[in-house]
Order: C-alpha cells, then sequence, then structure tokens
C-alpha cells in the first residue's frame, strides 16, 4: 500500500555510502601518519631524515650511532606529547558527541555544559588541599560530574527546557565555577599552589610525561569503550526520554552510564592538560558533516579526528614560532571560524 | 485479550478526576477509537495505555500482565507507540531512525543486526516508503514522517499500535489514507487504539468506540452503538446529527449548521 | 540594629587602639636594631636625623610637595615626608629605606614580617579578597605604591591620592627604584646608602669574574616559571648569569618576554653546563627534583654532572627581582667557580648584606642557605 506521496527525487544521501569501516581505516591511517610528521618536527634541530632513522632503528633493536640527546627527545618529550594530545582530543570529541545526543542539542560540548570548568574546581582544589594525582583526579570527575548536574537543574528550575536554555545554563554553571576557581587560587599558597594551579589551568602538553598518562588511562580506556559500545543506545537515547521508553530503552541507566563515561572523559583531559575548548564542540560536528549524524558511525571518526586534530594543533602550538603557543589560543582561532561555516551549512536542521 | 483495562482512575495532584472508573477490554485485532472534547482527559487516558503515565488507581492488564509490573522492554514487544508529532533533532535517514523500533530486541551494549534492519526495511515496505530509506528523516514531508513513525511502531513487531491524532497534522486526502492504513493493520492482526477530533473516523473504522465524557466517565461499546446523536450531542455541546448519505452507502456526523447572526 | 552599630564602632576604636600601639612599638623595636649596626651606625644616624625633624615639618601647615617619576615615567606629586604609605606591591624593596613606622596597611610578605611582625597588624587594603581603590583610600595615605600596571592606579589618582607604580625587571629599573623611594619618602641618603652598597656588590661580581677566559666560562641557563622556560638577558634572572661570568645561551631568545616559553627541546640544544632555578618559581608538579628525574632531561650536560641548582635561603628570594638578587648573582659565581668565591667568603657577604640593607643579625642558619 502506497500511502505517502512519492517524495522529490533523492539528492545525494548525506550518510553516503562509504562503509564505515573504510573511513576507520583511512582515519588510523592519517593518525599513524601524522603522528609519524608530527614526531619530526620540534624547536630540537633533526633533520626529518635523522629522526626516522632513529626510529627506525630503535625499533629495530639496533645499536644507537646517534647522541642519546635525540633519541630522548623523540621518545620522551615528543612521543607522550603526541599521545597525550591525541587522546585528550578523543576524548574530548568523544564526550562532545555524547552530550550533544543525549541532551539533544547540538550546541552543546564539555566546556559549554561546565563540565570542563567544574573538573577545573575540583582538580584545583585538591591541590590546594595537598592531595595526591589519584585523589586530584577523583575530585576533578566528582566536580565535573556536579557542574553538568547543575547545569541540567537550572532549566528544569526554570521551567524551560529548550537548547537555548540549558546553554545559558552552561554559561551561568561555567561562571559560577569560575568564581569558585577564583576564590581556590586567592587562597592558594603563591609560592606552590597557585602557580601548580595556573600552569596546569592554562592547558598545555609541554609537561605531560608517560606517569601522566598512566595515570588517565584506565579511566580513559573505560570511558572509550562504554561509550563507544553504547553509540546507536545514545541515538535511540536523542528521541527524547518518553520517546525513548516507549521504544523500550532503559533510559535513565543509559543515560547516566553515558554522562558518567562522558564526564570521566572529560575530567581525565582536564586532569593532564587543563581546559582546552572548541575541540569537544567542532569535531563532533565535523564528523556528521563527513559521515552522516548515525552514532554508530560518527562517533567512532570523531575520536579519530579528535585525535588527529589535537596532535596537529599542538604540534603547530610548539612549532609555529619559537615560543609555544598556549593552545586554547589556536584551538579558538580555528575553532570558531570553523564553527560558524558549520552552522552555516547545517542552518535549516538547527532552527 | 492485549488490554484488560479496570477501574481506572486518574486525577492531576489537587485536582478532579478526569477519568473516573474506565473498564474496558481489547481483543487482537480490534480497533478502538477514542473520541472526547477537548480537555476531557483523551491524552491523559491514551498516555496511561501507552505507559507513558501511571493511573491513580484501578488496573491495566496488558496480554493479561499488569502493566506497572512490566519493563519497557517488555511493553515495547506489546505496545507499538505513533506519537503526534516529531522534532527531529539529527539528520538520521529514514531507515535508521525506523530501526530504532528494534531497541526493545537490542542488548544494553550492542546494537541493532542485519535481521533488524531486514525488519526495518519490510516495514517502510509495508508502507510504501521504502524508497525513503536512505533520505535524511529532516527532509522528508509531514506526511512521509508520520508513515515513518508507523513504520517505526511496525518495526517493534508489537501487537498493539497506538496512534495519537495520526490525522490532526494532516490534510483532508491524506487522513482518509491513514484510515485506510489503520483498518488494513486490524486485517493484519494488529490491534489498534486510535484517538481523534472526528466522530466519522469512528463510524468509517467501526470496531470500538470510547466517549471519555467532562465527568471522566468512559462509555464503550461497538461504534454503531457508542456514536450517536443522543450521546454526541452532551459530549461537544453541539447540534448535531448523524445522517445517512445514500450516494456514499454509509453515515455520517454532520454539524447543524452556524448560528443565524 | 542599634547594638550592631555601636558594638562595630567598638570594635573599630579596638582596632585603632591596637594599631596605635603597634606602631609605637615598632619605632622602639627599630631603634636598638639600628644601634645594633655598627658597621653602619654613622650611615643609619644621617638618614635618621633628617628624617626626624622631617615628621615634624609634616605637622606644619605649609605642606609642599615633591615630584618624583615612578617606573612607567609618570611624574607624580607626593607629599614631602609622607607620614602614611600604603605598601601595595613589592614592599621588600622599600622596606629597608627605614620606613616600617610609616606603613599603614598590613604586610602578608613573610620576610619583611621576620623583619618586623607588627607589619602584620596594619589595615587590609583588601575587600572581599580583591585590592580595591576605596580600601586603600580609607586608610587616608599620602601616597601609595602599587605594581606598575594595576588598574588602580587611575582610580587612586582620581580620588587625588598620589601613587607610584613599580616595575623592577631590571638593573635600571632596579636602581632608579630605590631613587624613587628615596625622593618620595624623604630618605635620599638611605636610598643613596643602599646604591652605593648595590654597586659594590655589583663591583665585587665584577672583579671576581673579570679575569674569566671567555673558553673558560660556563654555559648556563635559567629556568623560568614552567617546565621549558627560560629567561632571556632582559630579566634580572637572565642577567645574573652573564654578571656571575657565565654565558648564557638562551640570552638573546625571547628577549622581552618574562619567562621565554621555548620549551625543553630548546634547553636541549642549548644543552648548558649548568642550570639555575628559582625556589619561589617551582611548584607543586614541577620542582627541583622532578626536573632532575625527568627521563628525558637524564642526557642534559648538567643533570649529568649533577648541575642543576635551585636558589637556597629559606627566607628570603634570591632569584626574585628585589636588592637580593646581587646574592643570587655572587651563589651563582660560587656555584659555578667555587674557586673564586669560597663558601665562607659567600657567607660573609650575605650577613654582611642583610645587615646592611634590612639591619637584621642573622645567622647563616637562619637564612637557610
Amino acid at each position: 500500500m502506497r500511502l505517502a506521496e512519492q517524495s522529490l527525487p533523492a539528492g545525494s544521501p548525506r550518510a553516503g555510502r562509504t562503509p564505515i569501516s573504510a573511513w576507520i581505516a583511512g582515519l588510523t591511517a592519517a593518525l599513524i601518519l601524522i603522528v609519524l610528521v608530527c614526531l619530526c618536527l620540534g624547536q630540537y634541530s633533526m633533520s626529518v631524515g635523522e629522526t626516522l632513522h632513529i626510529m627506525t632503528a630503535k625499533a629495530a633493536g639496533a645499536e644507537p650511532d646517534w647522541k642519546p640527546m635525540k633519541e630522548n627527545i623523540i621518545f620522551f618529550l615528543r612521543l607522550p606529547r603526541i599521545i597525550s594530545a591525541g587522546l585528550v582530543g578523543a576524548s574530548l570529541a568523544l564526550s562532545g558527541s555524547v552530550y550533544q545526543g543525549i541532551f539533544r542539542n547540538p550546541l552543546v560540548s564539555p566546556d559549554l555544559l561546565g563540565v570542563s570548568s567544574g573538573a577545573c574546581v575540583g582538580a584545583a582544589l585538591s591541590i590546594l588541599l595537598n592531595w595526591d594525582p589519584v585523589t586530584t583526579q577523583f575530585m576533578a570527575f566528582g566536580c565535573g560530574l556536579l557542574a553538568v548536574g547543575l547545569t541540567l537543574t537550572i532549566p528544569r528550575l526554570l521551567g524551560s527546557t529548550s537548547n537555548i536554555m540549558l546553554v545559558l545554563s552552561g554559561v551561568i554553571v561555567s561562571g559560577l565555577m569560575g568564581s569558585f576557581l577564583g576564590m581556590i587560587k586567592y587562597v592558594a599558597d603563591p609560592k606552590s599552589q597557585l602557580q601548580a594551579i595556573t600552569f596546569w589551568q592554562m592547558g598545555s602538553f609541554a609537561s605531560v610525561r608517560y606517569p601522566d598518562i598512566l595515570s588517565v588511562l584506565l579511566p580513559m580506556v573505560i570511558g572509550f569503550v562504554v561509550l563507544l559500545a553504547l553509540s546507536w543506545w545514545i541515538d535511540v537515547l536523542s528521541m527524547g526520554e518518553t520517546e525513548a521508553k516507549l521504544l523500550g530503552a532503559n533510559f535513565k541507566p543509559i543515560r547516566n552510564a553515558a554522562v558518567i563515561c562522558a564526564s570521566l572523559l572529560t575530567a581525565s583531559s582536564v586532569c593532564m592538560c587543563g581546559t582546552i575548548s572548541w575541540v569537544g564542540l567542532v569535531i563532533p560536528h565535523f564528523a556528521r558533516m563527513l559521515v552522516g549524524s548515525h552514532g554508530t558511525r560518527y562517533m567512532p571518526v570523531s575520536c579519530l579526528l579528535g585525535a588527529c586534530f589535537m596532535i596537529i594543533v599542538d604540534t603547530t602550538a610548539r612549532n609555529i614560532s619559537g615560543m609555544e603557543v598556549p593552545i586554547s589560543i589556536l584551538t579558538s582561532l580555528i575553532g570558531a571560524p570553523f564553527y560558524i561555516a558549520l552552522m552555516r551549512r547545517r542552518r535549516g536542521e538547527l532552527q | 485479550m492485549i488490554y484488560d483495562v479496570r477501574k481506572l482512575q486518574f486525577a492531576y495532584p489537587g485536582g478532579k478526576n478526569i477519568i473516573n472508573d474506565a473498564s474496558f477490554t481489547l481483543d487482537e485485532g480490534e480497533i478502538l477509537t477514542i473520541l472526547g472534547p477537548n480537555g476531557a482527559g483523551k491524552s491523559t487516558l491514551f498516555n496511561c495505555l501507552a505507559n507513558i503515565r501511571r493511573p491513580g488507581s484501578g488496573q491495566i492488564l496488558l496480554d493479561g500482565k499488569p502493566m506497572e509490573k512490566m519493563s519497557v522492554k517488555e511493553v515495547a514487544k506489546v505496545i507499538g507507540y505513533v506519537q503526534q508529532t516529531h522534532v527531529a533533532v539529527f539528520d538520521y535517514t529514514v531507515i535508521y531512525f525506523v530501526m530504532m523500533g528494534r531497541a526493545a530486541n537490542v542488548g544494553m551494549f550492542s546494537k541493532p543486526k542485519e535481521e533488524d534492519r531486514r525488519i526495518a526495511m519490510d516495514a517502510l515496505k509495508t508502507l510504501g516508503i521504502d524508497h525513503l530509506a536512505e533520505r535524511p528523516y529532516t527532509a522528508i514531508s509531514g506526511g512521509e514522517r508520520q508513515m515513518a513513525l508507523i513504520a517505526r511502531a511496525l518495526t517493534q513487531q508489537p501487537r498493539a499500535i497506538l496512534l495519537d491524532e495520526p490525522t490532526s497534522h494532516l490534510d483532508f486526502g491524506r487522513s482518509t489514507l491513514i484510515l485506510e492504513l489503520v483498518r488494513e493493520l486490524k486485517s493484519r492482526g494488529y490491534s489498534v487504539i486510535m484517538t481523534t477530533h472526528d466522530p466519522n473516523h469512528a463510524m468509517l473504522l467501526g470496531g470500538k468506540a470510547a466517549l471519555l465524557d467532562r465527568q471522566g466517565i468512559l462509555h464503550v461499546g461497538p461504534a454503531e452503538e457508542v456514536v450517536t446523536e443522543e450521546n454526541l450531542r452532551p459530549l461537544y455541546r453541539s447540534e448535531l446529527h448523524i445522517v445517512d448519505i445514500p450516494q456514499l452507502g454509509r453515515k455520517a456526523c454532520l454539524s447543524a449548521g452556524l448560528k443565524a447572526i | 540594629m542599634k547594638k550592631t552599630i555601636a558594638l562595630i564602632l567598638a570594635l573599630c576604636m579596638l582596632l585603632s587602639f591596637a594599631s596605635c600601639g603597634a606602631k609605637t612599638e615598632t619605632a622602639k623595636t627599630q631603634e636598638p636594631a639600628k644601634t645594633e649596626a655598627p658597621a653602619d651606625t654613622k650611615e643609619d644616624a644621617k638618614t635618621e636625623t633628617p628624617a626626624e625633624p622631617a615628621k615634624t615639618e609634616a605637622a606644619e601647615p605649609e605642606k609642599t610637595t615633591v615630584t618624583v617619576v615612578d617606573s612607567t615615567g609618570r611624574e607624580v606629586e607626593v607629599p614631602k615626608n609622607p607620614q602614611r604609605i600604603v605598601a601595595g606591591w613589592g614592599v621588600k624593596n622599600y622596606i629597608c629605606m627605614n620606613i616600617n613606622d610609616l606603613i599603614v596597611n598590613e604586610i602578608t610578605d613573610k620576610f619583611c614580617l621576620s623583619l618586623d611582625p607588627d607589619l602584620a597588624n596594619g589595615g587590609s587594603i583588601k575587600r572581599d579578597g580583591n585590592t580595591t581603590a576605596e580600601a586603600i583610600a580609607e586608610l587616608d595615605p599620602d601616597v601609595v605604591v602599587l605594581k606598575w600596571n594595576s588598574k588602580l592606579i587611575p582610580q587612586l589618582e582620581a580620588l587625588g591620592i598620589p601613587v607610584l607604580g613599580l616595575s623592577i625587571e631590571d638593573e635600571a629599573e632596579m636602581k632608579h627604584a630605590i631613587e624613587m623611594f628615596g625622593l618620595a619618602f624623604g630618605r635620599e641618603d638611605r636610598a643613596k646608602e643602599i646604591l652605593d652598597y648595590y654597586d659594590t656588590l655589583t663591583a665585587k661580581a665584577e672583579e671576581l669574574t673579570k679575569d674569566i677566559p671567555e673558553s673558560e666560562k660556563k654555559t648556563a641557563i635559567f629556568l623560568g616559571q614552567y617546565v621549558g622556560s627560560t629567561a632571556p638577558d632582559t630579566t634580572l634572572q637572565g642577567l645574573a648569569i652573564e654578571q656571575a661570568g657565565g654565558i648564557n645561551p638562551a640570552a638573546d631568545f625571547g628577549r622581552g618576554e618574562l619567562w621565554a616559553q621555548g620549551g625543553m627541546e630548546k634547553v636541549m640544544e642549548w644543552d648548558p653546563e649548568y642550570i639555575f632555578m628559582a625556589n619561589h618559581l617551582t611548584s607543586r608538579d614541577y620542582t627541583l627534583e622532578s626536573t632532575i628525574e625527568d627521563p628525558a632531561n637524564q642526557d642534559l650536560t648538567a643533570v649529568k654532572n649533577g648541575h642543576v641548582y635551585e636558589s637556597p635561603c629559606e627566607i628570603d628570594l634570591w632569584m626574585y627581582p628585589t636588592l637580593s638578587i646581587k646574592l643570587g648573582v655572587l651563589w651563582m659565581i660560587h656555584t659555578m667557580y667555587p674557586e673564586r668565591l669560597s663558601d665562607a667568603e659567600l657567607e660573609s657577604i650575605v650577613l654582611e648584606f642583610y645587615k646592611t640593607i634590612y639591619g637584621m643579625d642573622v645567622t647563616r642558619e637562619q637564612l637557610g642557605f
């Protein structure tokens, strides 16, 4: 029974027919290439050929015929930096994708929901109280969750759940967290604590070493695995609570698991390098533009794109001039215009 | 028996009962059309039946089991719900959207399989919209979206389909198509519950009809017995007539006309 | 309501009494310190004598002013011999002007408090954690000292309160600041004395290092506030290396920046023989130990040879832009060229410094170096 009217001839479907495995394989190859190229770039004068020689010789287990310092630079300075940038980029992009789906709002991201600034407050508080790094991570995570909870509560208290309201609420909570952070910095001991807080808040990968990566690896892996496994369910949840339940989805457990894991990813990133804005907003949109809106397709792509993007940005930050450029300057410089372009392309769908 | 509703009662906090002692049963392959004036609690009753609201007292047995004790998954395997409107946030393709009807059959950390996709595709074919499968849901017309919503409900492979005023956003021609579709669903063995503003729909569909009046009393019975002038006039507070239309060989509900100015 | 107001008033009165008491005590404790400094009794006497009549002068109606040029080049009219000074920033640089009893605000700097614990009893210039113009104005100061880029400077100017903007990032600014304070606080003689002593130390450093052949000069860099940040020769810390007879390979890198953020790779490219750090610039996650232990740094010459140092001295900062930076220079000389400046010689200069500049009788243990 043909009841629906014949619709207009189909335009090129946005989702595209390229199988997702092809995208993932392609992007993984691109990621590996980017990592290799970025390992060759740095302030220390070392030719690309020499870097590649050291890496291949090292991999083959050959006797070193180079200055040991060069090896240190590649494996102890550049590599951990690249790994952490990749992890942070992937984390922020994935958590942004998840928040956008769960809250049915393409305008949100970890930084806009106040999760990042909440995590910042938690970590700063922990530094203030001289707690150990593991506790710092827990505090960052707890305060990040608290902040996102607050962001979600404000629109409900005001009886409006529109997209804009949620964004405004995020702005309010970020502001509030900003003032908490100010207070913490005010009471912090200027000698050691204040500097630790300020330095880490700036968002830099300059001092990341392997132990820092190891300390966030487990929560990050948990976050990635759970969220990628839930990618289809996050789309079901994007139908809204009532509808998702009628379809047979256990809304609350899935939503809670997803929000907790996304906040875990954000908090882990914040612990490693402070807040980095824009990545969690722009990359998911870019991924959707490439492979369509289906969570099962764009979430893994979003991870890989985020990793590539962050590594490129960080490598640019440490090479663009003699000095290190703060990452957030670059991410906003690239992110803001890019986002405007995306909004323009998608304006019909956002309203 | 799909639905066995017993002495259903519902009141909003601090308000009077808007559903009083509603009882009825619905068998497999039966149609129930719910009629009532605006504000009488039609949607509330419908939402109770769909498991969106919990009744104040009374019981709904769904396929013999008390609905309040069933999980959302169990309910979703019996009832497919088609809401009036759906606001799309993301541009999922129609097939992906329809596949979400498989949620009750997909594991927690899993995604739909090839089999699920086939079921969704079958639903699209049944409704004749399989050519839309790869189109973004945001780029199809309102009528096509209504179809996609029904296809999604069918993909749940339920035994009853609930339609909340399915014709309210459709033009005259397409409303008739929807009614034909409802009858088709019935003939395929689905039970159908539908709310509507138009008594003609109940008469066209036959089956059972339920009138919910302003006191929250539900009158249920065969459509031809319930949809009568004497029942409808107080319900809609309107001078309406049910007349035979010989050309069509059916009865129709018409208003008496406008008052003279 | 009335009760509360009465209570607040009573409290205010009590507090003002307390601070008055504190002031007189300060003056008392100050004197023996002066007389106990035998090497400088003459000099001290000089400064004290003009200071005394100045106080009575100020009480007279014809209040004259003196024009002072501050670190930013602003001309500021300051009342001659001010009696009420608000030390809003960098108090370490002018506490040596014998102005303890003129400072009316609360001082929190630990070193200054170790000199004179009563400085903690002044009025607060903060409201809800932020320094505000109104809080400063309430203390009715004759002159205020703030950081050169403070937003409060125009506000206080609008209130008609003279403000000196202070910046001490290089040698010239340091000297200018001492002169400025001498003039503004009516302590020109003391300022001259301090400058002379400062020049003596500069000359001493020059004397010790002048005949080091270029080929024997050690290379050294100063690590700044962040991992991989260095000090160019436009900073006092970067300059200190050269004054200590070292070669600072980072001298022209990022000139004009406070800390040139080049990253550890830059440091490895320079690979200096010595690495200096400052005990006030390290933080929880960035310390002397973390720098030495970082696996990435293991092949740095300075790390391999154990030549990574942090400025000593527990109660004062030697690698911070105050007069004490000269001690930092001498400490660097002792560290890089111990044969040119022995530990004992360094110790005697350090003790003399604290006596001359701050009138302190301290032991090496108290200083903690």
